[in-house]
């Protein structure tokens, strides 16, 4: 076995890398040499161990010079291999040249960094201001319903109010109110303060959302004037008191003392109009103070109904209680607004697809300005005319523009 | 003389080494003289960079062998001097000898 003809193992990523820095045409030949002094090292009685520790200190010998000549200029008429060669050869020159110009390079990168910079950060509050709190279906459909005293101030909605609304009014497929409150949750740990939003019948089905897991509230599950005994988790407030864990559906959890029954979760990314833990069904209090105003109250318009048809609608039945109710409802008005107005403003809305659009064109322009950097660069004579601007270097292919700019832009 | 005719210290050592090998000048045996006879590492890469450079300037000439008389036997990159090589080395040694001539040096402690 021992001679040297024994082929012991060459270490093969150091091979691997050898092949990597060292040009085509020599690299059968620099192979070749290493392996055979590899071999005479090993048949002369040195362990394969020393003999792969040597062959690694060459390669890291060899990376310096390896890499240079590969950034040297090809020898002139030399003709290139193939495809891949091809490619290699223009990614060499693209970073050659790059490398070679750091002030080009940088007004490159820091040009194409500035209209991806400004795009994100634009998009991201686009994003979060606009875009994210619409997450519905048809969200333009949905509207916030608010009574107005005499004087047009918006208020919140009376229960006797909005479930005469909800009876009178034939303009929504669903009309919901809902609140907000504080509430303690004795769970499974310590018990935590946890906001809850007690929501009447059609809540889910009005935003159009399934939970994730169990399901939502059943029409018997909503008592007249009281909160029913079944709750719908956040998965937020689920992960985070539950540990995610599926067994919590159908598990009893104590809320403000009552037990109640956990029969949902919602999806990860749901949003609920306002900020909330859990959802407990409820039913507004008809014998509540109509002059109370304490719920909001949320509609989807029926198929065909325009948000000014609703308005009529509702404006005709609020006169009409205002002649019922003189004390507590005489000279009260409504005032409808669909999601994207109440979430958002108009002005908001309109400053922001404009900030959009003006770092769309920014982008735009920093494509369109690196393009015209390159192919000045790669225009002949261009590095004469230009060298007291930016020092080019020599143009030496069209295809190589192309590369330059993707190596700019990984950098 | 041109710029292309000067030579470097390690490129002087590679035609140094390639006289010494004669016929028998690659990558590997080049290497081998080096480090054994100047006392230095050398890698292969150092090598084939320098062989690169100096037959780009004219100072030498390649070949590639016939492969090997056994199975799997591989070819090899031959280099020789040129006479533009040999010129350039005599001239780059001649200077160092000039430079030196008349100085007292220090032994070296080279054997």
């Amino acid at each position: 076995m021992d001679g040297p003809e024994r082929r012991e193992a060459v270490p093969r990523a150091a091979e691997l890398l050898f092949q990597l820095v060292t040009p085509v045409r020599e690299r059968g030949f620099v192979l070749g040499d290493l392996a055979e002094e590899f071999a005479k090292m090993v048949g002369s009685g040195s362990s394969p161990k020393r003999a792969r520790r040597w062959y690694w200190r060459q390669l890291l010998g060899s990376l310096v010079p390896g890499v240079c000549r590969l950034m040297r200029p090809r020898p002139p008429g030399r003709k290139r291999a193939g495809r891949l060669d091809a490619v290699r050869q223009d990614l060499r020159f693209a970073t050659r040249t790059l490398v070679r110009q750091p002030g080009f390079a940088l007004v490159v990168v820091l040009t194409v960094a500035l209209g991806i910079g400004a795009t994100t950060v634009v998009f991201s509050v686009a994003d979060a201001v606009v875009l994210r709190p619409l997450a519905y279906e048809e969200p333009d459909r949905l509207v916030r319903l608010q009574e107005a005293n005499p004087r047009g101030d918006p208020y919140s909605v009376s229960a006797p109010n909005f479930l005469d609304f909800r009876e009178q009014s034939r303009s929504f497929s669903q009309l919901i109110a809902f609140a907000v409150k504080g509430m303690t949750v004795i769970g499974s740990g310590d018990p935590v303060q946890a906001t809850a939003m007690p929501v009447s019948e059609g809540f889910f089905e009005m935003l159009r959302v399934q939970p994730l897991l169990g399901r939502s509230f059943a029409a018997d599950e909503f008592p007249v004037a009281a909160e029913g005994d079944v709750v719908v988790l956040s998965h937020a407030f689920w992960d985070t008191q539950f540990g995610a864990t599926p067994a919590t559906l159908g598990s009893t959890i104590n809320l403000d003392g009552t037990p109640r029954t956990v029969v949902g979760v919602m999806p990860v990314d749901f949003r609920s109009p306002a900020r909330a833990d859990l959802w407990v069904p409820f039913g507004p209090d008809p014998g509540f103070e109509r002059g109370d105003h304490r719920l909001e109250a949320l509609g989807r318009l029926a198929p065909g109904v325009t948000v000014e048809q609703a308005q009529i609608d509702l404006r005709s039945i609020s006169a009409r209680l205002g002649e019922q109710f003189p004390e507590s409802n005489e000279g009260w008005g409504i005032r409808l607004r669909t999601f994207p107005e109440w979430m958002i403003g108009p002005d908001v809305t309109r400053i922001v697809v404009v900030l959009l659009g003006a770092v769309g064109l920014l982008l735009l322009l920093s494509c369109v300005s690196v393009s015209n950097l390159l192919v000045a660069r790669a225009r002949p004579g261009a590095r004469r005319r230009s060298r007291s601007e930016w020092r080019w270097g020599p143009g030496e292919a069209g295809s190589s523009v192309s590369f330059s700019s993707r190596v700019a832009c990984w950098q | 003389m041109s710029k292309g005719a000067y030579l470097g210290e390690f490129e002087q050592m590679v035609l140094l080494a390639l006289i010494r090998l004669g016929e028998n000048a690659y990558g590997m045996t080049i290497r081998q003289v080096i480090q054994e006879r100047a006392g230095r590492p050398v890698s292969i890469g150092q090598v084939y960079a320098a062989l690169e450079r100096l037959e780009g300037k004219g100072n030498l000439t390649s070949r590639v062998s016939d492969p090997e008389p056994i199975r799997g036997g591989r070819s090899k990159k031959l280099y020789g001097l040129t006479s533009e090589g040999e010129a350039a080395l005599s001239q780059a040694l001649g200077m160092m000898v000039r430079m030196a001539d008349g100085l007292e040096l220090p032994d070296s402690g080279a054997a």
